[in-house]
């Protein structure tokens, strides 16, 4: 269920942002907006699935204690 | 299409293209073609009156008259015009035809000379008397208007307890008399323009030359430009068409019926647009505690004018929220009030069907149907509905243990207070059950938020670019004086300072 | 684009909602309870050097934001490596935020609904508030910090009855060191996240004076998280306030008036949000602002709402759970001195020294 809401969201941003970029030629702006949605989309999908994703506070919290 | 159907078209093209075209005439020195083209233009038009005349001592001074019955005062025409042009022997001088013929001939008050067909077209059909003369390319326009008008009575939307009763009526004349009698000063300017391709609407633009913000008044020029409609019926056709963001459920331009409010709007700087045919006025720029504002509040004593200023603010808080939260604490948030009165409320809620959320929105569904069925009634059959309303939904359908009796004083709560300002009606139906939503959705948390994003579109509106709420300013009392309540008279020395830089109201105001 | 410029009182008013922050709910460090009141004054005297400096980098380049300064002192390659650090910790203390607003709602209120929606909601009341400016900003912190000075007055006054003035004795109970990790502890969360205005920088008038306004910000953000202290501490006595995660909201639960006026923990809420809302939002301007320094676009506000979905990524996969959460604000502290401190720090010297030769 959760993820029916998560890709009705997001369609609902590639739609009324990503599009009209696209036809007011900035590409670029257009390339990195594409580049993080798809990133993002792809690890919350992934969270919500259940699959551990790692993250990076182990690794702070590792870096951290073992400075101190 | 048939040869036939497709030959009629091309010629009902040209006809409309001649027609247009001849829009674009200039009037020509010969009476003859004159006539001819007017018989064209009006061809079909039977109220259209047009007669020859010509004078009884110098047969050559041919003239030719044209207005539409019905608009006019017949004996202005015959007195001062006909008579005047039939019986003057006065001397008049071939090269300045017209001019002496209007400084020595014609005895009407208001004469004009125009030089295009359009022009023609435009002031016979607002009931002027057109005069074309044999031998000038120019006509004359006299002022002979004569109908019936609205008399100027109280408005229904906007009563006033103390203070001045008139009301707009429908003609731009008397309303620009009402506003002129308030402010004699030559400060007060008054700049006709016209609208709308097929209503050629008269609009006119007020303010006051001293105080005005130019920057406003600059914008506003620039929008009424580009406005491309084929008619203006009512203010807010223009309204929707020089908003600033015209899907926002809140007002950013005012809107009053009363001539007393336009003048002290005109005084703190704003700018009054007055159009032909609607009795309504619009200011701007328009600020958000206008909605609150009531013309009231400056004639009766500022410490009841605070008092109900708060309570209307108050009010429409309470029309927005109380259905959303009746459910959130209903449904979700037992704990949130106090137990004694919660045990109360579940106890009416026992036996009925419904979940809450259900009960709220059929509730005030009904609730919005009788309002709408209230306004649009006929007197006679008031009586009868009003008993189904308060009987049959009220009272028989909480002992049916249809609806819980909390729920029936939750919607009469939000529905009356929604009354109290009437200004934002627009806003309060639809965030009423947009929260609602929220609530039921997601409890109080949803509520909350819908709060947040309600008040963040409120902080985003503008109106002509200057903001509609602003905060953070200079907290001062010359900043609050007029806003959260009312301050006395002798305190309001300041105009508001976002509207205009000559703040100056009253001495010992220092800016 | 036109110039988005914000009044002193409403920075100082952001400022005030962004430091008392999260401790509406969480309370301020409460590890050392009665003494926790030293704690936070040694704290405050600990920041005013700090803020003065980022007042200094402010005045010293007026009308122009932290990624520009940096740009100017510092060349591109460097300028763009501290950028990305910049917007690293922008987007961590805003997934931060995030995740303490949504386990808070999750345990207290809405326990049914997946953690998701209640972050995406979040997430889009904060994307409209950045996206309507940071004039907007100003406005809305100025209703906000209204609405947290009443709340807490009224809960404070309401607890009156409720207080012990006993449970601050006995006084310095612990040893220096302990008081002076704490006050570290609450120098880093909350104060010296003001760092994050620096990117704001462009849209404080020139008449302003940035000393003044970081100035009384912070210290009318001390005043208020003192008073916090000393209600959550004389309500609840030491060994609850160390003890439970949420002191704060512990002690606006025992408010009772006349068997009448109870339970009211719920209107804690409105503040929470608010402020949360508050806070994220700045968290995503300095984002996007660095973003499109970073990559040379023209307009911060088309990279928001990627940016919040990146937040939202952050906050969804950064703890599993509240323990996680709340083992990380010790850790917090040390890991966020080379933003808080050292990056502003080294700011500043070359901007004095690039200063010195002019």
């Amino acid at each position: 269920m959760e993820f029916i809401v998560i890709v009705i969201v997001y369609f609902l941003i590639i739609f009324f942002d990503l599009i009209p970029m696209f036809k007011k030629k900035q590409i670029k702006e257009a390339i990195i907006y594409s580049v993080i949605i798809i990133f993002t989309f792809i690890i919350i999908t992934l969270k919500i699935g259940g699959i551990n994703v790692p993250s990076p506070y182990k690794l702070i919290k590792n870096i951290i204690t073992s400075i101190t | 299409m048939s040869l036939f159907k497709k030959k009629e078209k091309i010629i009902e093209e040209k006809i409309n293209q001649f027609n247009e075209s001849l829009n674009n005439y200039i009037i020509s020195p010969s009476l003859d073609v004159n006539v001819m083209i007017i018989k064209q233009l009006f061809i079909d038009n039977d109220t259209i009156i047009s007669r020859s005349v010509v004078n009884n001592f110098d047969k050559s001074l041919q003239f030719y008259i044209i207005y539409r019955e019905g608009m006019v005062d017949p004996t202005i025409i015959s007195e001062t015009i006909i008579k005047q042009l039939v019986l003057s022997n006065a001397d008049i001088s071939k090269n300045n035809l017209l001019d002496s013929l209007v400084n020595q001939v014609l005895i009407t008050n208001e004469t004009r000379k125009i030089s295009s067909m359009k022009e023609v077209i435009e002031n016979v059909c607002y009931g002027d008397t057109v005069l074309f003369v044999n031998g000038c390319d120019k006509a004359l326009v006299l002022d002979t208007k004569k109908f019936q008008t609205r008399a100027i009575e109280e408005p229904q939307n906007e009563k006033a307890l103390n203070g001045p009763k008139e009301g707009f009526n429908e003609y731009l004349l008397t309303n620009l008399s009402l506003i002129s009698r308030k402010l004699k000063t030559n400060d007060l300017k008054m700049k006709y323009l016209y609208l709308g391709q097929k209503t050629n609407t008269k609009c006119c633009i007020c303010y006051l030359d001293s105080i005005v913000n130019k920057q406003v008044l600059e914008e506003l020029y620039s929008r009424l430009d580009k406005i491309d409609i084929d008619g203006i019926i009512d203010a807010n056709y223009i309204n929707e068409s020089i908003k600033d963001s015209p899907y926002s459920l809140f007002q950013t331009m005012g809107f009053t019926e009363k001539p007393d409010v336009v003048a002290a709007n005109l005084l703190e700087g704003k700018i009054a647009i007055i159009i032909d045919g609607s009795p309504i006025v619009i200011t701007i720029p328009y600020f958000f505690v206008e909605n609150f504002q009531n013309s009231d509040d400056y004639y009766v004593n500022f410490y009841y004018a605070c008092f109900t200023r708060i309570i209307r603010m108050f009010g429409f808080f309470l029309a927005i929220t109380v259905p959303a939260f009746y459910i959130s604490i209903v449904a979700y948030h037992h704990e949130m009030i106090p137990t004694s009165l919660f045990i109360n409320v579940t106890l009416e809620r026992q036996s009925v069907p419904m979940p809450a959320a259900a009960e709220a929105i059929i509730m005030l569904l009904l609730f919005d149907i009788l309002k709408e069925t209230g306004v649009r009634m006929p007197t006679n059959i008031g009586h009868a509905l009003s008993i189904v309303g308060a009987l049959v939904i009220g009272q028989s359908a909480v002992e049916a243990k249809l609806v819980a009796a909390p729920m029936i004083i939750v919607v009469a709560l939000t529905g009356i207070t929604s009354l109290l300002v009437p200004k934002m009606n627009a806003g309060i139906i639809y965030l009423r059950y947009v929260l609602l939503f929220l609530s039921i959705i997601l409890g109080f948390y949803g509520f909350i938020l819908g709060l947040a994003c309600i008040l963040i579109h409120i902080l985003n509106l503008r109106s002509f670019g200057i903001p509609q709420l602003t905060l953070g300013g200079k907290t001062n009392y010359q900043a609050i004086k007029d806003t959260l309540f009312r301050g006395p008279w002798s305190k309001m020395k300041l105009r508001p300072k976002l509207v205009t830089d000559n703040q100056q109201r009253m001495k010992g105001g220092n800016n | 684009m036109p110039k988005e410029i914000i009044s002193s009182r409403q920075i100082i008013a952001s400022i005030i909602a962004f430091i008392v922050g999260n401790s509406v709910i969480l309370g301020v460090n409460s590890e050392l309870a009665q003494d926790s009141w030293i704690a936070l004054i040694i704290a405050t005297i600990l920041i005013i050097p700090l803020i003065l400096i980022y007042a200094r980098i402010i005045k010293l380049y007026p009308g122009k934001d932290f990624c520009q300064i940096v740009e100017l002192l510092l060349g591109k390659i460097l300028s763009k490596i501290i950028i990305i650090l910049f917007i690293w910790y922008a987007m961590h203390l805003g997934a931060l935020v995030l995740k303490f607003f949504s386990e808070f709602t999750k345990i207290s209120a809405l326990f049914n609904t997946p953690e998701i929606i209640i972050l995406m909601t979040m997430t889009i009341v904060t994307v409209y508030l950045s996206k309507s400016g940071i004039e907007v900003l100003g406005r809305w912190s100025i209703i906000v910090c209204t609405i947290i000075c009443f709340l807490l007055i009224l809960t404070i006054i309401f607890s009156i009855p409720n207080m012990d003035f006993n449970n601050f004795f006995p006084i310095m109970n612990h040893d220096l060191k302990e008081i002076l990790k704490s006050s570290f502890d609450i120098f880093s969360f909350p104060f010296a996240e003001i760092v994050l205005f620096l990117s704001m920088a462009s849209s404080y008038s020139q008449k302003n004076n940035p000393y003044k306004i970081y100035l009384y910000g912070c210290l009318l953000g001390s005043i208020f998280l003192l008073s916090v202290i000393i209600r959550n501490v004389s309500i609840l006595g030491v060994p609850l306030v160390k003890s439970e995660y949420f002191p704060s909201y512990t002690a606006t639960r025992l408010i009772n008036i006349g068997d009448f006026l109870t339970r009211i923990e719920g209107t804690i809420t409105i503040n929470f949000i608010f402020v949360g809302l508050t806070k994220t939002a700045v968290c995503l301007i300095a984002a996007s602002k660095g973003f499109t320094f970073l990559f040379n676009l023209k307009d911060y506000k088309i990279m928001i709402i990627p940016i919040s979905l990146l937040i939202l990524m952050l906050a969804t996969i950064m703890y599993n759970n509240v323990i996680e959460m709340f083992e990380f604000i010790p850790i917090y502290s040390i890991y966020a001195i080379p933003f808080q401190i050292i990056i502003p720090i080294i700011v500043w010297i070359v901007a004095e020294i690039k200063n010195k030769k002019e």
